[in-house]
């Protein structure tokens, strides 16, 4: 019986595994790859390593709001719904709450958590993180109107899990109110030597008074929009903000995201290929002889640059059609490299290495704002210097980034290219026709954020197919075809979480009759946008 | 009275005929010679159903007893489908069991689902038990996006030459013992043993078959490449090919919409002169496959020891060139009696399996893909096979456009040839069981097992530059290790005569003792073309590691059963489970769960009062079963203490292309700090009933099981700032009723006819999944276009999708829909993202009105298989059928071949013959090839009138719009791609329900009798047989000619199809022998 003994110890043995510790338990489920805790310039470089979003590219930026706002046409010219919304139109709002605002609502969480004096070297980190945030939420809001801004981000501190939204005439006060704070917070002295995000801050290199230029412009930038709505609070903002110290004085202040060369592969979504230049800008910019011209797009197979018609009816007729099909199409494509700077271009160039870039708002649209509102007497700005400066910032911009995206065979532009340039007629400084010449060069500025060429184009009207810089008139099958003015909506299933409160905000939306047939009438306008 | 081992003395006289029977063994008639020793093999009869089956902790319990469903099937017929894949070779012989194969080749998993989904999350495979190890198989195969290698799960390392039996328990009754991961069911495997018999036994088999790749998807071979109905010539006169044939045009190629073919020569676009024919990918590309399978063994046994020594070869090719699987398999079985007291049962199995090159289930590198997606029916197959390399430089066919138009050089051909992508699997399964005989009614048992597998994957790509520069070369290896301990005490009593019992209390411990994963590969190319190895990287090789997870389980647990007079059983069991994975790192929280099981069987033939009654004498058996179980489970490994938190989310490439790694949340899923234990409960309710001599016998189960509480992760709105966030939630319900008859028309000693029929009907529903959430997304198809999912209070895996057709509603000037005749119709508009040829198109829901809609459901609705048998003294003949009706398949090869024109479908409306409208193109020229699209037009479209003026179409059908002169007919070619090309398509139409009924298997075999055989020749049994297999679908609803078992992947969830193999039947002999 003593082999019983034992294998009733064994019994007890095995029966008391079952019940085991639980710290053995506690220590088996800890994933060593989990961190509890990150920096904040990890957040902030996460946040800025989102700023563009691949698909946003694809479907909002290459074949949307590039061809309305004719930069550029399809591969056989613009389809006859080229201009009706698209069920992919409007990336930039899942950008925002998946992507982009996560990590930067995290900032002040994570430093809240720190020690009192990690927590005072973190005030400028703290307000760099809200201008960004703000300016995310001003570009969401932009063309979707109402959004949950001040409710948004709290799942993960125990917040709401339904968030109210908040309408765009309070948000932009908001997001003022809150930039102005993160301004006047750079540019105060800190008792503590402040951390900064340095290479994690892929704008500006963590300079924190280049953030209170950046906040300052971007303030102009939102208050423009309240043009129609409220003038008063315009000058209001546009007076408080020029009577403030830091303010972007050359291109190197531009708020810009700089990346490598295969940050935007142009193997993926980032790809602008197929899409051709647009005959109504190729031909403005020939007969100008504006620089820009070869840094925008390239030459076709014969060394020239032919733009492709943006009208759909034009694109149909039989000669176009053809060349459309040619094994050697004329039409010159956009300029690959300055989207994705490691395209193979066929030249012989090979793949590319040089650096790509991602506008937010350059010291060329600066300068735009600053000429329209001294030429729309809001501020005693004299409104041609800004306007000379604004075309020269830009053309200088493109060149210094047509260079470092090491455009194949790039001639850079020369002073007198630009003294020429601003001597044409028609580019020339008219007082009579100041608004919209200043609203024609913005829009050229504006290449490589159409989104903003979309909001001038429906705050002033220009460009249209009288303006300085004629647009086609767009037809199809005979009709005019009118572009979009907001994203389409699409209200939540009943049974989705926070129905109550969106249906809320739409119905909100809707009593303003310009807001269109429903929610998803892209062709309706958001608050901002007056008629 | 025979003993354990089969030995029992009988007086006969020399010369006498002995028969010999046994329940569920065919009779044997023997002449007594002069030995005082006789050996009889009795060969099982699988059509009687077994008495004993293996259960639980893979004990023998007496069918009598049981209160479940439990199916058992012999190792022999697995064996014999000539199948790696044991879940393959399981198709239509189970009720209740779906199988659904895979494409990638041999290596490539099978889907078996046993009672439907129970699990929204997990992979509801089985749990696999082989002599006591635990294995469980994971989900394998592509994402939605369809390209991707299929190396397979752990189940193609499983050797069937080596099984006794495979039990398949599916009821939570038969497996909650094994708790959480049973919850798919079991699949318990018992290895054979050796035989008791004089000195050394030995046996080999031997299998050749040959698989062949009889029919694609339905191809037309009636128009080659390009949109042109006629050539143009050059200067010499040679009809040119269309160039829109070419893979190359923005956006699309590869038509097939060209001039009828008529055999005569053409002028290629690489400029070669060819005969204008159709090709014939089955004979261009596809090879015969080949599957040699040897197994020898030798065995032994007393009557204190015994054992099995194995050893198997299979050698596997595919019908796609370079594919291979190539296994190698050692198992030892060994019994002991050390004494009276102590025995042991020890079990080893080892294997070696290396799988080469499985087939890309889809995309540009998939053949059936490219042939149907990137060129038309006249590509020259045959010769880019052959003319792939650049012979002068080297590397891939240079200047692609010219001289590789359909691009199948450089998507199939080179990487085919040149890439070598292999795995190989070291797999060890071991199992001592140590049981101690304490008292004659008392035994101990103490198992301990461990199931080890490493894999080690080897990535070669020969590069595809000049001098083959470019290249790349990755090495991966894994680990997982898990281990089981478990103690059983065991009680078996007879009480007195009417009542005895069984009574077990044990416990275990439970192991995945994770293991490094480890990715090493060379970047920017390889230094010196075609050497391979990671130091040969031009820029520095990366090297990732990553780590298995730890997962353990306790648990304790009682079971047993009590029977009275044979008749009425009770059985019951209680386990208890401690899980690490559903441990918080502040240990709070409950980690344990409790869950019980009860039945109940009742013999009610045994009744004497029945017995003596009239019914009684035709029904010799009848059982009547009921049970109650219930299985608990944890969460996935580390949820508890990771979700919501930090990790590396990928790496910034900065100006000057600087790399930084970013660290940001680990995902946008919200955890959650108080959940429990997910529950499943199942009722079972079954008969068993036999009549007529045994000869007719029904067995019919009904079962209801719902899980609740499962650990999901739920959609939240993401202006939350969390995407889904972790929960206990739902109530999943599957309901349904299996049906086993079997028969035996004819029984004679010489003549046999057994057959068996066997039924299945499930439905899977979402009772309920959370408040405030009304579906979750279960699995993608078409890339992100359609996806399948669970609607609270809708079936499991309901397709929905804003790519369907839309349909019209006609609206007053408020924006009020009002009724109208066309309402309901086909909505035709232009199409956001552009259409080919700028033609009006139809519509897809979401860009009509922002609407999905549902398509319908991919679960079957009932399996139906039988088997029947017939022989003829040493002649027997074996055909088995089965079928699958209702569920839905998506396929984007029906979808690629509409959009070319290499698909049948695109016959109607080409020309006149075939049903095309004559009009006049915007371009002036005259065509036959209109179609008219049969649909409305919606609101705010515009036509044009004779003098130019635009004119509004909405409402107006576009028959209408044709006749009014305001639209022209679509031609074919832009009527088809608009239909189903990427940026315009409607996926619906390549969506369709997929029932079939397939003639699996047809098996002839005979015995040679052995006495005629010289007696130096010591052979016992000769048998050689004949099988085909997966020959023809005997009907079958699959569209477009598209393999109806063509799924990529063996997620619980798939419904789609992306290319993957055409259909493949098999057939070859084995020969087995035994000394």
């Amino acid at each position: 019986m003593k082999l019983y003994k034992y294998v009733l110890a064994l019994l007890v043995l095995v029966t008391a595994l079952g019940s085991c510790k639980k710290s053995t338990f506690v220590d088996l489920n800890i994933d060593p790859t989990t961190l509890l805790s990150v920096d904040p310039k990890q957040q902030f470089l996460q946040a800025s390593a989102k700023l563009p979003n691949d698909f946003e590219y694809y479907y909002d930026v290459y074949r949307s709001l590039m061809p309305w706002m004719q930069y550029s046409t399809g591969a056989s010219g613009n389809g006859s719904g080229f201009t009706n919304p698209s069920s992919h139109f409007n990336y930039r709002y899942g950008n925002f709450y998946s992507n982009v605002g996560v990590p930067l609502s995290d900032i002040p969480k994570l430093i809240a958590k720190m020690s009192s004096s990690d927590q005072a070297a973190r005030v400028y980190e703290n307000s760099i993180a809200s201008i960004y945030k703000a300016y995310y939420a001003f570009y969401v809001s932009d063309i979707n109107g109402s959004i949950p801004y001040t409710q948004a981000f709290q799942a993960r501190y125990g917040g709401t899990l339904t968030p109210s939204y908040d309408s765009q005439a309070m948000l932009f006060d908001t997001l003022d109110a809150q930039i102005k704070k993160a301004v006047t917070t750079l540019e105060t002295v800190q008792p503590v030597t402040q951390l900064l995000y340095g290479t994690y801050d892929p704008f500006y290199g963590g300079v924190a008074l280049q953030w209170a230029k950046a906040g300052n412009a971007l303030r102009l930038k939102i208050a423009m929009r309240l043009m129609k709505r409220d003038a008063n609070k315009l000058k209001s903002i546009a007076t408080d903000v020029l009577a403030d110290a830091n303010q972007m004085s050359a291109i190197s202040d531009s708020w810009v995201l700089s990346v490598g060369s295969s940050f935007a592969d142009a193997g993926g979504n980032f790809n602008p290929s197929g899409f051709l230049a647009s005959q109504p800008i190729v031909n403005f910019m020939l007969s100008k002889a504006d620089p820009r011209l070869r840094i925008y797009y390239r030459k076709n197979g014969k060394g020239q640059y032919v733009g492709s018609p943006t009208s759909p009816d034009t694109a149909k007729l039989p000669a176009y059609q053809a060349l459309y099909a040619a094994k050697d199409t004329p039409f010159s494509p956009l300029q690959h490299r300055l989207f994705t700077p490691n395209f193979n271009e066929n030249d012989g160039f090979g793949v590319g290495n040089g650096d790509g870039f991602y506008p937010v708002l350059t010291y060329a649209e600066y300068c735009f704002i600053r000429a329209e509102l001294g030429a729309r007497a809001i501020t005693g700005d004299a409104a041609a210097t800004w306007y000379a400066k604004g075309v020269t910032a830009s053309i200088n911009f493109y060149d210094d980034r047509a260079i470092k995206a090491k455009v194949s065979a790039y001639t850079p532009v020369s002073a007198a290219e630009i003294t020429a340039y601003l001597a044409m007629p028609g580019i020339a400084y008219d007082p009579t026709k100041g608004i919209e010449q200043i609203a024609c060069q913005a829009y050229l500025d504006f290449y490589r954020q159409p989104s903003e060429a979309w909001a001038w184009w429906k705050r002033t009207g220009f460009p249209n197919t009288t303006s300085i810089v004629p647009w086609s008139p767009l037809s199809s099958n005979g009709n005019i075809a009118t572009l979009t003015r907001r994203a389409s909506l699409n209200l939540a299933d009943p049974g989705d979480a926070n129905y109550a409160n969106q249906k809320a905000a739409y119905d909100a939306m809707a009593s303003d009759p310009d807001f269109g047939t429903g929610p998803s009438d892209a062709f309706g306008r958001v608050w901002w946008d007056k008629k | 009275m025979t003993d354990d081992l089969g030995h029992f003395t009988i007086k006969a006289n020399a010369g006498a005929t002995l028969v010999f029977s046994s329940v569920s063994f065919q009779t044997r008639e023997l002449r007594v010679g002069n030995d005082n020793t006789l050996n009889v093999q009795m060969e099982t009869n699988s059509k009687e159903l077994s008495e004993v089956v293996v259960t639980g902790f893979g004990t023998r319990t007496d069918t009598r007893k049981l209160s479940y469903a439990v199916t058992q099937i012999k190792g022999s017929e697995l064996v014999a489908t000539n199948n790696v894949n044991i879940g393959n070779a399981l198709q239509g012989k189970v009720a209740g069991v779906t199988i659904a194969q895979g494409t990638g080749g041999p290596s490539s998993s099978s889907r078996i689902q046993i009672r439907g989904n129970s699990s929204l999350t997990g992979t509801n495979e089985p749990l696999i038990v082989i002599d006591g190890v635990l294995i469980e198989p994971n989900t394998t195969g592509a994402d939605s996006w369809g390209s991707n290698q299929d190396f397979g799960n752990v189940v193609k390392n499983l050797n069937p030459d080596d099984y006794e039996s495979i039990n398949v328990l599916k009821g939570s009754a038969a497996s909650s013992l094994y708790g959480s991961k049973a919850l798919g069911g079991v699949i318990l495997i018992t290895t054979k043993k050796g035989r008791t018999r004089k000195g050394l036994g030995a046996s080999v088999s031997h299998t050749e078959s040959f698989d062949k790749a009889y029919k694609l998807l339905d191809l037309q071979n009636e128009y080659g490449g390009g949109i042109s109905p006629n050539f143009a010539t050059d200067a010499q006169g040679n009809r040119l090919v269309d160039p829109t044939a070419t893979y190359f045009p923005v956006p699309n190629g590869g038509y097939s919409f060209g001039p009828k073919f008529d055999g005569k020569p053409v002028k290629d676009l690489d400029g070669r002169i060819i005969p204008w024919k159709p090709n014939d990918p089955l004979k261009d590309f596809f090879e015969t496959g080949k599957y040699i399978n040897t197994n020898a063994a030798i065995e032994a046994a007393s009557e204190t020891g015994s054992f099995r020594f194995s050893y198997t070869n299979l050698y596997n090719t595919s019908v796609v060139p370079r594919n291979s699987l190539n296994k190698n398999t050692f198992a030892l079985h060994a019994t002991q009696k050390l004494s009276s007291f102590l025995s042991v049962d020890a079990s080893v199995n080892y294997t070696i399996n290396k799988v080469a090159n499985p087939i890309n289930q889809g995309g540009n590198n998939n053949p059936i893909f490219t042939f149907m997606y990137n060129a038309p029916r006249s590509a020259d197959i045959a010769y880019y096979k052959t003319h792939y390399a650049d012979p002068v430089n080297g590397g891939v066919l240079k200047s692609a456009i010219s001289a590789d138009p359909y691009y199948f050089a450089h998507s199939l051909f080179f990487p085919l040839y040149n890439n070598d992508v292999t795995r190989q699997e070291n797999y060890l399964l071991a199992n001592l069981d140590v049981r101690a005989q304490i008292l004659p009614w008392l035994t101990f048992l103490v198992r301990t097992n461990i199931n080890a597998y490493n894999d080690y994957l080897e990535n070669k790509q020969r590069g595809s530059g000049v001098g083959y520069t470019g290249g790349y070369y990755e090495v991966d290896q894994s680990n997982y290790k898990n281990t089981r301990v478990q103690g059983l005490l065991t009680a078996t009593r007879e009480i007195n005569k009417d009542l005895n019992f069984n009574f077990t209390v044990g416990g275990e411990t439970y192991r995945n003792l994770g293991g490094p994963q480890q990715t090493s590969k060379t970047n920017g190319g390889l230094s010196t073309p075609g050497l391979f190895f990671i130091g040969n990287s031009i820029q520095p090789a990366t090297t990732v590691v990553n780590y298995t997870p730890k997962l353990r389980t306790d648990a304790v647990y009682a079971y047993g059963d009590i029977s009275w007079r044979n008749m009425l059983t009770l059985n019951a069991s209680l386990r208890t489970d401690w899980s690490s994975s559903l441990t918080y790192a502040d240990a709070h929280g409950k980690n344990y769960y409790i869950y019980p099981s009860v039945g109940v069987g009742w013999i009610f033939s045994e009744l004497p009062s029945f017995k003596n009654s009239k019914v009684g004498s035709i029904i010799n058996y009848g059982k009547l079963r009921a049970s109650l179980g219930y299985t608990g489970s944890s969460a996935p490994a580390y949820l508890t203490n990771n979700a919501g938190l930090y990790g590396q989310t990928g790496t910034f490439n900065g100006a000057g292309n600087t790399n930084i790694p970013i660290y940001s949340f680990n995902g946008n899923t919200l955890g959650n700090q108080n959940l429990v234990n997910e529950m499943a409960r199942e009722i079972e309710v079954g008969a068993e009933i036999r009549f007529l001599d045994n000869r007719l016998g029904f067995d019919v189960a009904w079962y209801k099981k719902n899980a609740f509480n499962q650990i999901l992760s739920l959609n939240t709105n993401v202006e939350t700032g969390v995407s889904n966030r972790t929960i206990n939630a739902g109530n999943i319900q599957n309901q349904g009723i299996e049906l086993l008859l079997t028969a035996q028309p004819i029984k004679s000693k010489n003549f046999n006819w057994n057959m068996t029929f066997n039924l299945t009907h499930n439905r899977n529903k979402i009772i309920s999944l959370y408040p405030g959430v009304t579906s979750l997304d279960l699995e993608l198809g078409f890339g992100a276009d359609v996806v399948a999912r669970a609607y609270a209070g809708k079936e499991y895996g309901t397709l929905s999708t804003g790519y369907g057709f839309a349909s019209y509603q006609a609206k007053d000037g408020s924006g009020n829909p009002v009724s109208n005749a066309n309402n309901g119709k086909r909505v035709i508009g232009a199409a956001p993202n552009g259409s080919t040829g700028d033609y009006y198109t139809f519509l897809r829901s979401q860009d009509y009105d922002g609407s999905r809609k549902d398509i319908g459901n991919i679960m079957p609705n009932i399996l139906a298989g039988t088997i029947q048998e017939v022989s003829y003294k040493n002649l027997s003949l074996n055909i088995q059928v089965d079928s699958k009706f209702g569920g839905l398949l998506g396929s984007a090869t029906s979808q690629y071949g509409l959009e070319t024109g290499n698909g049948k479908g695109t016959l109607f409306g080409r020309d006149k013959e075939h049903g095309g409208v004559a009009f006049t193109d915007k371009s002036g020229v005259s065509r036959n090839d209109g179609i008219i699209p049969d649909g409305v037009f919606a609101a705010g479209v515009h036509g044009t009138t004779a003098t130019g003026s635009g004119v509004d179409l909405g409402g107006m059908s576009y028959a209408d719009a044709v006749t009014k002169g305001f639209v022209t007919p679509v031609p074919a070619y832009a009527y088809y791609e608009n239909l189903t090309q990427w940026s315009s398509g409607i996926r619906e139409v390549s969506i369709f329900e997929n029932s079939w009924v397939a003639l699996r298997q047809v098996s002839i075999g005979y015995n040679i009798p052995v006495k005629s055989f010289n007696k130096k020749v010591p052979v016992t049994s000769l048998r050689v047989s004949i099988t085909g297999r997966n020959l023809m679908y005997l009907y079958k609803t699959a569209k477009d000619g598209v393999n109806p078992e063509g799924l990529y992947s063996n997620r619980a969830a798939a419904f789609m199809e992306y290319g993957g193999l055409p259909m493949i039947r098999s057939l070859g002999a084995t020969i087995n022998a035994s000394f």
